[in-house]
């Protein structure tokens, strides 16, 4: 059931009319019928999967709490005996216990994600290396068809069992409450990757209906379906052209076609990323924020800041900050003081950690060398950019850059959208290898006369169409920049007069209707993020 | 509660005018096809007003007029067909048809009864005659047949057009379009005539025995017989109809002169030859392509079919029924368009 399709239009006006008919102590088990509906029609035969990960976290969770709860009576008893090194051992042994939950809990629900996404990738590369030793065997190839969703459940599930291990939220007592939260179906195809302690309370309570929640729900909604259908669908036709033949195409043409990459996967992720918060506002539910205007970012840390937002602070707090902080980490930037100089040594906790992550955000798009190298680019250009952020201060100060100014802002936001999008060429190319190939034609075979004489247009859209997708995008440019500016779009135009409010409306309605691409004879591309 | 009314009072408002500029938009980026406005134009013919309904594909609406009919013998009749209508289409044509007209006699041109029929390939087609259209149980089982066949066609693009012709922004001048409803009266009665010929050469052996095989299409015997079925609960005459086709042959006639028989229904083939040389239909003027008639064919085939129709099934002359006094003026204007007059 696609986010732009009539059928999840019927079925969410239909379960929001019943969400708020249904009893408000009763209208969770609305929202978990109505997630139910959605998962059946979308993937039941990958139900099994999500029940795995949803009674594991849920023993886990009450082992977990429980063994909090017996920990603290005991340790209140016992407290007034022990002294400071007895107490240290004490929190020390405990943590130990909870480990004994908790990582089996990780390995079990991260194994599931591992074999049904990785394995494939893993035996394929593990035969490369025994067809390279002569070996006799090769391992069996296997192909699983990926449930819905299934990265962003885990990892939305998973934060949440780390979440109870730290004792930061209670374990949810009720399990079908647990599997709301998990299967909340706004945000189980492409995220954003909700907390527990953020989401429970507004799903498990019970929302009073708010007829500005529906409001605005539905225009983000809209939004998100114009950036989906009329941007993203529309430029994907050229993405496709010049992506599908690499060979046949310049490096113009190459440069051309990954910028409107850029808008394509922007359109497509941030788009469904609206409808589903624009949906899930219906129910009087707030999803955490996956974007913000990202492609106006002024350098790499920045881009990864506003882009995928839950997924970079799912990895900041879970992974980053627990590996930065570890006594490993501790040791080796003492260490890397001592051989590599202050500057650098004390940098070490942060560089390395910082490494990792990016390597695992690479992996988590996808079971191909290509997102590794994706990975490793951005990784790479994070610790650079670290390295060099004071010498390259020092620098602008000698030359007399002026960095306080407006074209600085500009030439920094330029060049970190280069930077982007010569990462994105990587991810989007077929293979590490072509993307290589294709960087390559860009740097050697440069001919801006296509930009002028039509050649463009043959790629796929015609000049009324290109002219449609140049409009949509100065517009969602727009709308970014006045957002940059601190302001709120949607709050904006309710302050406005009805009559100029539905002019607004039904010209977003009808752009819609009338430019997006779907329909018989245009293959509407799938979401892209819904396989991750 | 004043507030929750008007905002339920703006919401309605809001949808109101959606809809209606929905509605002219949808008129502006609507296909214009004859066949489409002439079957849409059948729901305004007067209740039980109609004493022969027929029903097929293009063969149907070239070569037979039911105006031609009525000045020669005075009873009213509709084509209700379109290029490579689908068997599932013509059943509830005739289905929908029924609701509204009790015909003496129903015709199914029902030519298309040895080819399988593909929704998807054929989805421009099936348009012709969907489009125009009411939305109703019949055109709802249809387009349950075709989504469930076809799942790139939606069930929204089939009851809100719209949804499909949007695409036409590009062809479409805001300037200077003018949103065309659906044709509401037609002069023509389904009958979409062609002037062009195109001289055909009668293939060797052409209607001898060949040993040809033929297998009837499941799906297209299936709406067939149910389209008997159904006249027949109604109590109505049913006349399976092959018109000129130079494809034609021999086996395929037996076939459908079997399929009449076993269902005690008259069967007329135009390209069998006492037919053929009674109406003197010529190779090298009376065609419009190898399976259509052009308008002087369809002057010989009319005239022919009429004289049947009339002399087996005591039809009603209303040429002097006041009831009757828009067919006059109906018949003036159709014969003028077609310079017969």
């Amino acid at each position: 059931m696609a986010f732009t399709s009539m059928q999840f239009v019927v079925f969410l006006l239909f379960a929001v009319a019943v969400y708020y008919l249904t009893p408000k102590r009763y209208r969770w088990v609305t929202l978990l019928v109505a997630n139910a509906v959605f998962y059946y029609f979308t993937g039941i035969k990958y139900f099994v999967y999500i029940l795995c990960t949803t009674a594991s976290t849920y023993i886990a969770t009450r082992k977990l709490g429980d063994m909090a709860a017996k920990n603290k009576t005991a340790y209140q008893a016992a407290k007034a005996d022990l002294d400071k090194e007895a107490k240290k051992a004490w929190k020390a042994d405990f943590t130990k216990k909870k480990r004994g939950v908790l990582i089996p809990t990780l390995l079990f629900n991260f194994g599931i994600l591992a074999v049904l996404k990785y394995s494939g990738f893993v035996s394929e590369n593990l035969n490369h290396l025994l067809e390279a030793l002569s070996a006799p065997v090769q391992l069996p190839v296997p192909h699983f068809l990926l449930p819905l969703g299934i990265s962003f459940y885990t990892f939305q599930t998973m934060g949440y069992l780390i979440d109870v291990y730290r004792e930061k939220v209670v374990p949810e007592k009720n399990i079908g409450k647990l599997a709301l939260f998990i299967t909340f179906f706004p945000s189980i195809v492409q995220g954003p990757i909700g907390r527990f302690g953020q989401l429970a309370k507004q799903l498990f309570e019970g929302n009073d209906f708010s007829y500005d929640n529906v409001k605005y729900g539905v225009q983000l909604m809209l939004w998100g379906a114009f950036q989906k259908l009329v941007i993203a669908d529309r430029a994907a036709v050229i993405v496709n052209a010049v992506y599908d033949a690499p060979d046949v195409y310049g490096g113009t043409y190459i440069a051309v076609a990954s910028l409107i990459y850029c808008l394509q996967l922007y359109g497509d992720f941030a788009g469904g990323i609206n409808i589903a918060t624009g949906a899930a506002q219906m129910f009087g539910v707030t999803l955490e924020k996956n974007f913000e205007r990202p492609y106006l970012a002024t350098s790499i840390p920045d881009f990864w800041r506003r882009w995928h937002i839950t997924l970079g602070a799912w990895f900041r707090d879970y992974v980053f900050y627990p590996l930065s902080l570890s006594k490993f980490f501790m040791k080796v930037g003492k260490k890397g003081r001592q051989i590599l100089g202050n500057y650098i040594g004390k940098l070490l906790p942060v560089l390395i950690p910082q490494f990792i992550i990016f390597f695992l955000i690479g992996i988590w798009h996808g079971a191909e060398w290509k997102y590794i190298a994706f990975g490793f680019y951005n990784g790479t250009l994070i610790v650079l950019g670290i390295l060099f952020e004071q010498p390259l201060q020092n620098l602008a100060k000698k030359l007399h850059i002026r960095t306080d100014c407006f074209s600085w802002h500009l030439f920094r936001i330029l060049r970190t959208l280069i930077l982007v999008t010569l990462g994105k060429i990587i991810t989007r190319a077929d293979g590490f290898g072509v993307s290589l190939y294709m960087m390559h034609t860009m740097a050697a075979d440069w001919n801006t006369d296509i930009l002028f004489d039509g050649s463009l247009l043959q790629l796929g859209l015609d000049g009324k169409d290109m002219m449609v997708l140049l409009l949509a995008a100065l517009v969602q440019l727009a709308v970014s920049i006045l957002q940059e500016c601190g302001i709120r779009m949607r709050e904006t135009l309710a302050k406005q007069n009805l009559y100029f409010r539905w002019v607004i409306y039904l010209c977003a309605v009808f752009a819609l209707i009338i430019f997006g691409m779907y329909g018989l004879n245009y293959n509407a591309a799938d979401f892209i993020y819904r396989g991750f | 509660m004043a507030k929750k009314i008007n905002i339920l009072l703006r919401c309605v408002a809001f949808c109101i005018v959606f809809v209606l500029i929905f509605g002219q938009i949808s008129k502006l980026y609507r296909r214009d096809d004859d066949e489409t406005n002439e079957i849409h134009a059948f729901y305004n013919e007067p209740q039980d007003t109609i004493d022969v309904l027929c029903v097929g594909s293009s063969p149907l609406l070239r070569g037979v007029s039911p105006m031609l009919m009525y000045q020669e013998h005075g009873f009213t009749s509709y084509m209700r067909a379109s290029a490579l209508q689908a068997p599932s289409v013509s059943y509830a044509l005739l289905s929908e048809s029924l609701q509204k007209q009790s015909p003496k006699v129903v015709v199914l041109l029902a030519d298309n009864l040895f080819q399988s029929y593909d929704y998807a390939k054929r989805e421009g087609d099936m348009r012709r005659a969907m489009d125009g259209m009411r939305i109703s149980r019949y055109k709802w089982d249809v387009i349950r047949e075709v989504t469930k066949f076809d799942d790139r066609q939606t069930a929204l693009s089939y009851l809100f057009p719209l949804f499909r012709y949007h695409e036409r922004w590009k062809e479409v001048n805001w300037a200077e379009a003018d949103p065309k409803p659906l044709l509401q009266h037609s002069v023509r009665k389904g009958n979409v005539f062609l002037k062009d010929i195109s001289p055909q050469t009668v293939p060797h052996n052409f209607m001898q025995p060949t040993g040809e095989a033929v297998v009837y299409d499941e799906n297209a015997l299936y709406y067939t017989e149910k389209s008997i079925a159904l006249c027949k609960e109604k109590g109505i005459e049913v006349v399976l109809l092959h018109l000129p086709k130079m494809s034609w042959t021999w086996e395929k006639s037996q076939a459908m002169q079997m399929l009449a028989q076993r269902h005690g229904i008259t069967y007329l083939d135009f390209d069998t030859e006492p037919i053929r040389s009674q109406i003197s239909v010529d190779p090298m003027v009376d065609y419009y392509d190898q399976g259509h008639m052009n308008l002087t064919g369809m002057l010989k085939v009319s005239a022919y079919l009429g004289d049947y129709l009339a002399e087996r099934y005591e039809l009603s002359d209303h040429r002097t029924d006041a009831a009757y006094a828009q067919w006059e003026k109906d018949l003036q204007q159709y014969l003028k368009d077609a310079g017969l007059s």
